[in-house]
C-alpha cells in the first residue's frame, strides 16, 4: 500500500528539513509569521543547496522503508529551492499521490 | 486549424444533452431528478477535496470515484532547466541564463551565457547500490558562451554527458529518533565527457572533467539577506583532460592534462543592507602536461561583484524579483574554454517567480 501524503510523506519531509536547518520548521509551518511551501530553503531556512545534497544517503535510506519507492539523486535534492519542492520530491519518490493544490 | 476547432465545437453542440426536454415529461420526482443529474452531471465532491479525502471517506462502502489528475509536464521534461553553466554553482543555485544585447555606433552586439541542462531527480540505479544510495544520476547539457564584441569575441559551444553524486561524506552519528546525520565534511562530484567547439578559433575537442565541490558545516554561517553578517565559502577542485582533434592548419593537435582549483565566497553584509550580496571568486588553472608543440597554459581567473535586490528579500512569493548587479571579471576562464579578457558588466536581472 503506497504511503499517505498527508500522514506520511509531508510530515516526514518537514522533519528532514527541521533536522538539517537551524530553524524550527515543523513548529512554525503553516503559521503566520512562519513557513509555508513557498519558503526558500537557502534564504529562509539557511540550508545551502550543496550541504543539503550531501544528506541524500540519509534521505534515500529513509525512502527505502516505503515499498516500491525510488532513490532520489543528489541533483534532485540540490535543485529544491523551496520547502514545497522538497515535499514534492520526497513524496513522488516514496510513491505517494500528491493531492491537487498541495504542497501548500 | 481554425476550421478544425470550429468543427469540434459544432460536434459538441450536436452531441450535447437534450436540454431537459425529455426529463420535464417524467412524473416521478426522483426519476426526474436522476434524469437531470444524468444530463447535467455535478462536479464530484471527491474531485474538489482531492483524492486523499475521497479515499478516506467510506460513505456507503462503495469505492470512491476515479479522480482525474491535473495535467502536469511529463517527468522527463520536468528535469530540464536553463542556467548559466559557466557561473560557478557555489552555495547558491546555478545562476540564471544570461542574454544581453547592445547597439553601439550603429553596430549590434550580443552575449549569451546559457545551458540547457537535463538532470533527473530520481536515480536510475538499483536502490541498494552505492550509486543509488549516494544520489548518483546522469546529467546532460548543451551550453553556448558567446560574445560578439569584436575586441572580446568568443563563441564556445559544448555538449556534455556525465554523472553527478556524492563521492563521500563524513557525518556524525545519528541522534536517537532522527532521520539525518550532521554532515561534517563531504564532496560532491561530477564526472563528464564533453564535445567542445570553439567557433572563433575553429577548434574541436573532447574534454573530460572530474569536478568536485567540498562542503562542510564550517564553510558557511548565518541566514542570507538577514540583519546580520552571513557568509558561504565554496572550494572547488578537479582534473581536466582536453584532446584537440581539429585545429586550424599549422596548429598542433594533441592532449593536455590540467589541474584546477577555485574558491568562491558569497558575503551578505546584513548590518549594511539586507538586500546586498558581495561575491568573490578566484580560479587557478594549470596544465600538468601537454602534447608536443602545445604550449603549457596556466592562468588565474578572478571575478568580483555586488548585487542589490530591488524587492524585499523575504517576499518569496513576489511574482517579479528584480535586482541590479555590477560585476568585474578578469583573466582566462580555461575551465570553460573562454579566452583571457577583462570585462565589467552592469546588469539588470529579472526573476519571474
Amino acid at each position: 500500500m503506497p504511503p499517505s501524503y498527508s500522514s506520511d510523506t509531508k510530515p516526514k519531509s518537514l522533519r528532514i528539513l527541521d533536522e538539517i536547518s537551524l530553524a524550527e520548521v515543523r513548529q512554525y509551518y503553516g503559521k503566520t509569521p512562519g513557513y509555508d511551501a513557498k519558503s526558500q530553503l537557502f534564504r529562509d531556512l539557511g540550508i545551502p543547496p550543496d550541504y543539503f545534497a550531501l544528506a541524500v544517503d540519509d534521505i534515500n535510506a529513509d525512502l527505502a522503508t516505503y515499498a516500491g519507492s525510488k532513490s532520489v539523486t543528489a541533483k534532485g535534492v540540490r535543485n529544491c529551492a523551496t520547502i514545497g519542492d522538497f515535499i514534492s520530491l520526497y513524496s513522488k519518490a516514496a510513491g505517494a499521490t500528491i493531492p491537487p493544490g498541495e504542497p501548500k | 486549424m481554425r476550421a478544425l476547432v470550429f468543427a469540434a465545437a459544432v460536434g459538441s453542440f450536436v452531441c450535447g444533452p437534450a436540454w431537459g426536454q425529455e426529463c420535464n415529461t417524467i412524473e416521478s420526482d426522483a426519476e426526474r431528478l436522476r434524469c437531470f443529474d444524468k444530463q447535467f452531471p455535478r462536479a464530484s465532491t471527491a474531485a474538489v477535496a482531492g483524492p486523499e479525502s475521497a479515499a478516506s471517506s467510506p460513505m456507503d462502502g462503495t469505492p470512491p470515484p476515479e479522480v482525474g489528475k491535473p495535467w502536469t509536464l511529463p517527468r522527463f521534461l520536468q528535469n530540464f532547466r536553463l542556467a548559466n553553466e559557466t557561473a560557478p554553482s557555489g552555495a547558491l543555485r546555478a545562476e540564471p541564463a544570461a542574454f544581453s544585447y547592445a547597439k553601439l555606433n550603429g553596430t549590434e552586439y550580443s552575449t549569451s551565457q546559457a545551458a540547457l541542462i537535463w538532470e533527473p531527480s530520481e536515480s536510475w540505479f538499483p536502490q541498494d547500490t552505492y550509486l543509488a544510495r549516494n544520489g548518483w544520476g546522469p546529467v546532460a547539457s548543451y551550453s553556448i558562451n558567446r560574445n560578439s564584441l569584436p575586441a572580446k569575441k568568443s563563441d564556445v559551444r559544448q555538449g556534455a554527458v556525465g554523472l553527478y553524486g556524492v563521492l563521500f561524506r563524513i557525518a556524525a552519528d545519528k541522534e536517537p529518533g532522527e532521520i539525518t546525520r550532521k554532515t561534517l565534511f563531504g564532496v560532491l562530484t561530477k564526472i563528464d565527457a564533453a564535445y567542445r567547439r570553439n567557433r572563433v578559433d575553429d577548434t574541436k575537442s573532447m574534454v573530460y572533467t572530474i569536478d568536485n565541490i567540498a562542503e562542510s558545516r564550517w564553510l558557511f554561517d548565518g541566514i542570507p539577506y538577514g540583519d546580520k553578517f552571513a557568509w558561504y565559502l565554496t572550494p572547488r577542485f578537479g582534473l581536466q583532460a582536453e584532446d584537440r582533434q581539429h585545429v586550424k592548419s599549422g596548429n598542433p593537435k594533441g592532449e593536455t592534462h590540467s589541474l584546477f582549483g577555485q574558491l568562491k565566497a558569497d558575503l551578505y553584509p546584513g548590518m549594511i543592507s539586507d538586500r546586498m550580496k558581495v561575491s568573490l571568486l578566484i580560479q587557478r588553472y594549470v596544465d600538468l602536461s601537454a602534447a608536443t608543440g602545445i604550449d603549457e597554459r596556466h592562468d588565474t581567473f578572478s571575478k568580483a561583484g555586488v548585487e542589490f535586490l530591488l524587492y524585499p528579500p523575504r517576499a518569496a512569493a513576489a511574482a517579479l524579483q528584480p535586482s541590479i548587479a555590477l560585476e568585474r571579471s578578469y583573466g582566462a576562464d580555461l575551465l570553460n574554454g573562454l579566452p583571457r579578457q577583462g570585462l565589467t558588466q552592469l546588469t539588470f536581472k529579472l526573476k519571474v517567480n
